[in-house]
């Protein structure tokens, strides 16, 4: 080596360097490759995201102790959920097996009726002190607020049962207006068939119970 | 509240392992973890956090504590490799700094040789203005009675004024030859001010040439080692150069006495070396730790977020602070050889007499003494001489 001329020596070092710095891009070029090839596209993110602690069901409404964590590769666009107190009050749209990462799509605030189960869910807005002791899950019918039935002529919806001929309603949820806490939303899930027994608002209706789930 | 703490944990563990390793261990270590977060968001990762239960908390603390120090110790099993690394004494990794190595000597090589030229050289002043003076005595002995007038001065003072050190020989060689014939023409006597202002120029520029030299000499001493041992990097040329200095001046073996002067050498005194060397050592692990980080930023990046701006970004600020530490580096390295050199100057006395070596007449006298020694310590020597006599009672 010390033999060879200096500029021979200078292109031997100089194709030495370029070597060295091709194998360099080389295996940096290949983890990029590995990377996006192992994600399926680019874009993708390391995130942090809620999954569901339990499994959820459709129509739940979900508490903050349903949310768990996990980290892992996601798209960057896909939407997801951070915060477990962003979730607690909302409703699945969906059935959320355990473990699967809760989207935001798949939640709302209130309950959006689904035609294709045969099934609305209607509010019905009454004064607070006409639902103490009623929880998701109870059966309501909606009377008058001298208990006589709202509308005795309308076709029947619902079970019949003791209150004077009127129809009985699943309670799906109850939630209390945020701008008047004298008010409080009922959420009754009425066949999508069915006219609708009842003003959705009307300070003349209170909630009777028709039997517990 | 801070400082408190800083001190409390210096106390605690030893400055040069904190400066050296843990420190630089600490803040590499927090960049990746903080890049993660950025990455992943800030938001979500405390959110997370808080859902930990506090024994959890407590574990992953502990865990990221023991981590620093464990790495940070690697780090400090890891510094002379470090040191080689960027000294262009290493081939780490597989041999792919090769080419780099091979071309940073050679040109390292050829700036020596420039250098030592440079250094080397004769300030040609001297020699000028003595040929100078030479011409003009010999005029001025067959001086013609014409005396100057005040207009053939000012024009002579304007010729005078006209060689610079930045004329060609040549130019210069005829500048002065047309002002030596003056004094073929006119007396001497009155030509004074002439012959002052080109001698007061000439020694002008003889003295700057002078110091100039002095200063190529001292960058060439102070920078490179021996030819023999170029290193590829400017930092292992600075420790190369007083690795040497002590073989240089006084035919001590540096490397091999260096621990034994550190016997001799006063805890004040050593804390002053101390300085720049822990300065060096973590100016190099930083160094080092900002070249993993540019690594981590371009090759593991892109499994944490596919974004090449972002990554490319990253490992720029990576190679830039890589590039500013290294550059601490070599000014701490050059601090430490001021120090190494004056303890040599300073203790090597010291040194001979711990020995029970007798103090040299002569510095002549010393460096015998010494390569004396130097054979005995590196290869055995069986040299016989006299120790010093003690008087212990005296002691």
């Amino acid at each position: 080596m010390k033999r060879l001329p200096d500029s021979l020596k200078l292109i031997l070092y100089s194709m030495m360097i370029a070597t060295s710095i091709g194998l360099v891009v080389m295996a940096v070029a290949f983890s990029w490759i590995q990377a996006r090839d192992y994600h399926g596209g680019e874009h993708h993110k390391l995130r942090i995201y809620g999954v569901a602690a339990v499994s959820i069901d459709r129509s739940d409404q979900l508490a903050e102790k349903d949310m768990g964590f996990d980290i892992g590769w996601l798209p960057e666009d896909v939407q997801v959920v951070t915060k477990a107190d962003a979730i607690a009050g909302q409703y699945a749209h969906r059935t959320i097996v355990r473990g699967e990462r809760i989207a935001p799509d798949s939640l709302s605030k209130t309950l959006v009726a689904d035609k294709k189960s045969g099934v609305l869910i209607v509010p019905v807005t009454v004064k607070t002190e006409y639902v103490a002791g009623l929880s998701p899950g109870c059966r309501v019918a909606i009377v008058k607020r001298d208990l006589s039935t709202w509308k005795q002529s309308a076709p029947k919806r619902g079970k019949s049962d003791s209150t004077g001929g009127s129809e009985c309603y699943r309670v799906v949820a109850m939630i209390p207006s945020t701008k008047d806490g004298s008010s409080t939303t009922l959420y009754l899930e009425v066949n999508a068939t069915d006219e609708c027994p009842f003003p959705s608002q009307s300070d003349g209706c209170r909630p009777v119970i028709c039997q517990f789930d | 509240m801070f400082g408190d703490l800083l001190t409390k944990i210096g106390g605690a563990l030893e400055k040069d392992f904190l400066f050296g390793a843990f420190i630089p261990a600490l803040i590499f270590l927090t960049a990746i973890g903080l890049t993660i977060i950025l990455v992943i968001g800030i938001e979500p990762v405390s959110t997370m956090i808080s859902t930990l239960s506090t024994v959890n908390q407590i574990m992953a603390g502990t865990v990221a504590t023991l981590g620093i120090i464990v790495f940070a110790y690697v780090m400090t099993a890891l510094r002379g490799g470090i040191l080689r690394f960027w000294t262009g004494n290493s081939m780490f990794p597989l041999g792919l700094p090769w080419g780099l190595v091979k071309l940073g000597e050679s040109l390292q090589r050829e700036r020596y040789q420039h250098l030592r030229s440079r250094a080397q050289r004769i300030s040609r002043w001297p020699e000028i203005l003595e040929q100078f003076r030479v011409n003009v005595d010999k005029k001025w002995e067959h001086r013609p009675m014409a005396i100057a007038t005040g207009a053939d001065i000012l024009l002579l003072l304007s010729r005078v004024r006209q060689i610079s050190p930045t004329l060609s020989e040549k130019r210069l060689e005829r500048e002065l030859a047309s002002i030596i014939e003056a004094y073929g023409a006119f007396d001497g006597d009155s030509l004074c001010s002439v012959y002052e202002g080109v001698k007061r120029r000439l020694l002008d520029w003889a003295e700057e040439e002078d110091t100039r030299i002095q200063g190529d000499c001292y960058y060439l001493d102070r920078n490179y080692g021996c030819y023999a041992s170029i290193r590829a990097t400017k930092l292992g040329n600075i420790i190369d150069s007083y690795n040497h200095y002590s073989y240089k001046r006084y035919k001590i073996e540096g490397e091999v006495f260096w621990p034994r002067m550190q016997r001799v050498i006063p805890d004040s005194y050593i804390k002053l070396v101390d300085e720049p060397r822990i300065l060096m050592d973590f100016s190099l692990a930083m160094t080092t730790l900002s070249t993993g980080y540019a690594l981590f930023a371009i090759v593991i990046g892109p499994w944490l977020w596919y974004n090449f701006q972002l990554w490319l970004c990253l490992a720029i600020a990576g190679m830039a602070f890589a590039l500013f530490f290294y550059r601490v580096s070599v000014g701490a390295a050059f601090k430490l050889g001021e120090m190494i050199r004056s303890s040599y100057d300073l203790f090597r006395l010291d040194l001979l007499a711990a020995l029970d070596r007798p103090r040299p007449d002569s510095y002549q006298k010393e460096q015998e003494m010494w390569s004396e020694l130097s054979r005995v310590a590196v290869y055995g020597s069986d040299l016989n001489f006299d120790f010093k006599i003690i008087d212990r009672e005296a002691i």
